[in-house]
């Protein structure tokens, strides 16, 4: 089954991995970046320097990820990373997760030749899981089916979660949702009788599940990553959870050939140092920061 | 060897989201939590949680969540950040024996959480209120907090509005 997430005879992941190598360190450097620019509220948190320290290693890592000592970079890195996730457990953000995931198989697998091969289908499983997961647990949790979470996030989530589907609603309930009581036992019902409202929330499981069972088979695959990436850059409209994209969609392009990763790879590097200016104070906030304040 | 430990690791990060949902259920562990992919797929987090001290043949008094000493507060913080994200899973153990070793005068303690969340089945909310007590002697009785202790300051169950600010997440996801 490994070799399910196998690319096209004869290709080489190499220049594709080395990008998403440094591109994972970068993710690491951003977030400790962010977490001395703006600090947890952790009762136990450490002073800036310290994350700043660990933000200034990360970013050697990164630049040296440049070289032929990527790996060494990863290996280097690793337990710094190790240290922060133990640090900031139990509210360890997913995304921050699966970048210490994948920075520990670039620390154990070399990019190029037979481990190479096997690192780019690790990783493209991990995609294709983390795709098919997310659609899961939605239909788990059992709020999407009418809508109910979209309802909810409509009613009293961040302003633009209502312009960014508002539009699929009738007025009446747009406004019998926003002036239903957040925390009021009792309140409700969180849904919503309009078709185009209720098949979007399903759409968003669904296309989820679907896309990632896509990725697995090759005639469906360009189309699937394709799909998954406008999903994921449409996420972006309302929660705005950069950071996630900026790993997950160059786990995604890891199933195109690699010279797009390396193509790409400069204007991933430009947001990252954009999300640390405008988290420092440079202007932005609307666009890349979310309603919180934070990444 | 390599290509026998890369499929053990992709069977566990396959099953882990499985494991993870299991103890959203049973132990009220947060959705948003632990690496399960469950990001979005319900509200964040709406708890509110108190400090009561009990003493035996006395009223339990309710400590003023606003003014906490520093020490409780920071104590107070990491088990409530601890409580959200593992539910179940989070010990009392070590904030209540600090307060029970800063109050000689309280013969236990209670940690009530109430938790605001959507039903799926009425799309409306709905509150739980657990309490976790730890008394001094090492009995096992739980003291039932009442509800009345959020009205000030949290949920206030069968009306339509209120003054409210649950605790707020450390971060954001």
């Amino acid at each position: 089954m490994l070799d399910w997430t196998a690319g096209p005879p004869g290709e080489s992941p190499e220049v594709g991995l080395r990008a998403l190598r440094v591109l994972v360190l970068a993710h690491w450097a951003t977030q400790l970046w962010a977490w001395a620019i703006q600090p947890l509220t952790l009762s136990s948190d450490l002073p800036r320097s310290v994350y700043a320290a660990a933000a200034v290693l990360f970013t050697a890592s990164c630049v040296m990820a440049f070289t032929e000592r990527g790996r060494q970079a990863c290996l280097f890195a690793l337990p710094i990373a190790f240290a922060a996730c133990a640090h900031v457990f139990p509210v360890l953000p997913n995304h921050t997760g699966l970048a210490f995931l994948v920075l520990a198989l670039f620390a154990w697998l070399d990019v190029r030749g037979e481990d190479g091969q096997l690192l780019s289908r690790t990783l493209r499983w991990m995609t294709v899981l983390v795709f098919i997961w997310a659609g899961l647990q939605k239909a788990l949790n059992g709020l999407y089916f009418q809508g109910e979470f979209l309802a909810w996030m409509v009613a009293h989530g961040p302003a633009l979660w209502g312009h960014v589907f508002g539009w699929t609603l009738p007025a009446e309930e747009l406004a019998r949702l926003q002036t239903l009581s957040r925390f009021a036992s009792g309140a409700g019902p969180y849904r919503a009788a309009s078709l185009p409202f209720v098949l979007v929330a399903n759409a968003v499981w669904i296309g989820e599940v679907l896309l990632g069972l896509g990725m697995l088979w090759r005639p469906t695959r360009l189309w699937a990553v394709l799909g998954a990436l406008v999903l994921v850059c449409a996420i972006q409209l309302a929660p705005r959870e950069w950071m996630f994209a900026l790993l997950f969609v160059p786990l995604l392009l890891l199933f195109l050939p690699g010279v797009w990763l390396r193509r790409l790879l400069p204007l991933f590097l430009a947001i990252d140092a954009i999300l640390l200016a405008v988290l420092a104070g440079a202007p932005g906030a609307a666009v890349f920061l979310k309603a919180s304040g934070r990444l | 060897m390599k290509r026998r430990v890369a499929c053990v690791f992709l069977l566990l990060f396959a099953a882990w989201p499985a494991l993870q949902h299991t103890l959203v259920r049973v132990y009220d562990v947060d959705p948003w939590r632990l690496c399960g992919w469950a990001m979005y797929s319900v509200p964040g987090s709406m708890k509110t949680l108190r400090v009561v001290a009990l003493r035996d043949g006395a009223e339990p008094q309710l400590l003023n969540h606003e003014v906490y000493p520093p020490e409780v507060e920071r104590l107070v913080t990491t088990y409530r950040w601890r409580k959200q994200a593992l539910g179940e899973l989070a010990s009392a153990d070590r904030l209540a024996e600090t307060l029970l070793a800063m109050h000689t005068d309280w013969d236990g303690v209670a940690l009530p959480m109430v938790t605001l969340a959507l039903d799926p089945e009425s799309a409306r909310t709905h509150v739980v209120l657990a309490t976790t007590t730890v008394w001094r002697d090492g009995r096992n009785d739980t003291w039932e907090a009442p509800l009345s202790l959020f009205m000030e300051r949290g949920v206030r169950p069968g009306r339509a509005s209120g003054p409210v600010a649950p605790d707020r997440n450390p971060r954001t996801r």
